[in-house]
Formats: C-alpha cells, sequence, structure tokens
C-alpha cells in the first residue's frame, strides 16, 4: 500500500508559499499524528524541471517526492505524471490554451498519464466543460477529492465518476505547507517511481481518501 | 525602552495552530481606511454602485487593508515587533460584514546566526469551510528564553 499526494505546489509555482522540505518537515507532523503518508507529487504550474534532484531530501526525510506538472488547458487545469523529455518537446507547457485532449494523447504517447485537476470545480472544471457538450473518450481517471476545493466542488466531481465509471484520485492543491497531504490517494501497489505511479494509475486500483481515513493503515 | 514579548521560540512548535481570529469589517472602518490611505470615497471598496462597475457583486475590504487586519491577528499572538515578512496570496475578494475566519499554523520552525525563525501559513476564509479568500505567510523573528 502506498498512499501520495497527487497534487501540490512548492514556491517554484508562483502562487504557493511553501518550500519542498517545508512540505516533507510538515509531513512529519501528520506522521506524528499517526497519519501515513508514503509520498507527495509535485504538480508544478505550467512548468517542469528535469535538473532539480529531491532524492537528497526525500531519503532526509523519509518521504518519496516524485515530480510532474499541473498545466493548463482550454478544458481546465490537468495533472500530468511521469514527464519525460520527449514529452516536454512535444508539448509547449506554457501554453495555456493547449488542446486539453491532445494533451492527454501527447502523454500516453510517452509513457504518461493525464488527470483532470478539481473537474468539479465551478467555472474552470471538466464537468463545466462536459456541460457545454465537450466529450473526453480518453479520459479515464479524475481527481476526485482535491482538498482545496469546496465540498460541493468535491460533490460534482463524486457525481462525475458515479455517472462515468471515471476514477478517482486525491491530492491535496497545497500551496502552504501545513495544507499537504490533506488528501491522498491510497495505492494498492509499491510506487517509488514516476513509471510505477502510471503503471498504478492504469491498473486501477486506488481510491481518494483523506488524511484522515489513513490512521488505520499500518505503517511503513 | 524594551517592549514586553508575549511569545518565546521555545513556546512554539512545528504544526501548532492559533484561531481562528473571527474578524468583520464595517463599511465605515473602510471609509476611515481609504480617507487616511488618500483613496477617499466612494469608490470600489465603500460603494455599491463603483464596486459593480468593475463587476464586483459589492464593496470589497481594500487589499492592504486585509494585510493589516492579518498582521494585527498574527501580532495579538506572537507579540508586537516580531513580524518580519508578511506574504499574502488573493484567491478572492473579501468582503464587508461578514466574519473572518484568520487561521494561523506554525509551518516551520528554524534557529542560525541570524535568530530565532518561525513561519506561520496563514488563511482568511468565510464562516463556512471553504476556499480561502487569501492565504499566506508570516515569517516570525521571536526572542528565546535562554
Amino acid at each position: 500500500m502506498t498512499y501520495l499526494d497527487l497534487h501540490c505546489h512548492s514556491v517554484a509555482s508562483d502562487d504557493s508559499r511553501a518550500t519542498v522540505e517545508q512540505y516533507l518537515k510538515f509531513i512529519q507532523v501528520h506522521r506524528k499524528k499517526g497519519y501515513t503518508i508514503d509520498g507527495i507529487v509535485l504538480t508544478e504550474h505550467r512548468k517542469f524541471d528535469f535538473d532539480i534532484d529531491y532524492s537528497q531530501l526525500a531519503d532526509q526525510y523519509g518521504v518519496l517526492v516524485l515530480k510532474g506538472a499541473e498545466l493548463d488547458t482550454c478544458f481546465g487545469h490537468m495533472l500530468v505524471y511521469n514527464i519525460t523529455p520527449a514529452m516536454a518537446k512535444d508539448v509547449d507547457f506554457g501554453d495555456v490554451k493547449m488542446d486539453g485532449r491532445e494533451l492527454i494523447k501527447a502523454a500516453r504517447h510517452h509513457g504518461g498519464f493525464v488527470v483532470p485537476a478539481h473537474p468539479g470545480r465551478f467555472g474552470i472544471g471538466l464537468v463545466e466543460y462536459m456541460e457545454q457538450g465537450e466529450v473526453f473518450e480518453d479520459v479515464t481517471i479524475v481527481e476526485r477529492v482535491n482538498a482545496g476545493s469546496k465540498p460541493e466542488e468535491n460533490e460534482r466531481a463524486e457525481d462525475l465518476c458515479q455517472r462515468t465509471g471515471y476514477l478517482g484520485t486525491a491530492g491535496s492543491d497545497a500551496h502552504l505547507a501545513s495544507h499537504i497531504a490533506r488528501a491522498v490517494t491510497e495505492f494498492k501497489a509499491d510506487i517509488r517511481t514516476e513509471p510505477e505511479l502510471v503503471d498504478a494509475l492504469i491498473s486501477g486500483e486506488f481510491r481518494p481518501v483523506y488524511i484522515q481515513e489513513t490512521a488505520a493503515a499500518p505503517v511503513a | 525602552m524594551s517592549q514586553a514579548t508575549k511569545l518565546y521560540f521555545e513556546d512554539v512548535e512545528l504544526g501548532d495552530e492559533i484561531g481562528p481570529a473571527i474578524i468583520s469589517v464595517a463599511l465605515d472602518q473602510v471609509v476611515d481606511f481609504c480617507s487616511l490611505w488618500g483613496n477617499p470615497a466612494p469608490n470600489r471598496f465603500t460603494d455599491q454602485a463603483e464596486a459593480e462597475k468593475i463587476g464586483l457583486d459589492g464593496p470589497i475590504v481594500p487589499g492592504i487593508m486585509t494585510m493589516a487586519l492579518v498582521s494585527r491577528v498574527v501580532t495579538d499572538w506572537a507579540g508586537a515587533g516580531t513580524v518580519a515578512d508578511l506574504d499574502l496570496v488573493f484567491r478572492g475578494t473579501v468582503p464587508h460584514n461578514q466574519p473572518l475566519h484568520v487561521g494561523i499554523q506554525v509551518s516551520d520552525t528554524e534557529q542560525d546566526d541570524d535568530g530565532n525563525h518561525v513561519q506561520c501559513d496563514i488563511t482568511m476564509t468565510g464562516p463556512v469551510p471553504d476556499r480561502p479568500y487569501v492565504i499566506g505567510t508570516a515569517r516570525l523573528n521571536l526572542p528565546s528564553r535562554d
């Protein structure tokens, strides 16, 4: 079992005020309370840094740190996992009007995976576009629980999953250290790398949970 | 002249939660603030019609007034003169005459040659748990008991 926060932003994103080390420190606060958090996936806005290496910090705090991105598209924000240099060549991460459907295809082509973020969010979530008649044949998983969304927005995401059969992930969408891991995804698999994360998403063996639900889990 | 200190570095632990402090901003306070600030009423902060002209539902609390209010909540807890930096991100407009819940949580502590530093996460929300109007951080310099 692996508990990962699949959506958070460090100071590399312009609207975040938390460093990666502050997130890892704060996870120790959660652990002291008995919660299980194995790792985080940094999903910076509109960017990806291949060079930055968090392995030393990860070892120091005993927290897995993976990297992804949250990209703006014409169909709302999308979380991208297992970004490769080849994918980054094909996709302009700074294009805030990029075609979300094309992004999903490009990511899959390069071994990555795309999960629409906060789909129930009013005005900008995937639900809004679906209500306008847009169809997303390649979407199979959405972010069902976003700890930064309003309760009614998460309810819309849950309704979407029930209506379509989409599977759901969870993430904190943290922009502050104390918000890290408020919601996490519980995976059956043991995950240590971005490709393993994609495999685990494709397997479908995961569920979204709030941090309180991790308390009874065995501590790794 | 030395100032009495309310809080020492040793009193603070990572993860400590303070508040929320509940404040509310009345129109006359905003009018007074705007007058002192040099932006006299009527304007989008004080007047319904002016606010609607720029697409707002109603007059809002000025950003710098919100910063001042948050700063006061922090110093009420930590003591005057402790705030070295206040960095807020406005995610929504701050309304008048509504309970504003200002929460503080200690998100980092560090001691170095320059002193004893505490970072606090700040959130300002309405009364219902919701997306915050404001998030940010305050960096404090606290004295040590040693």
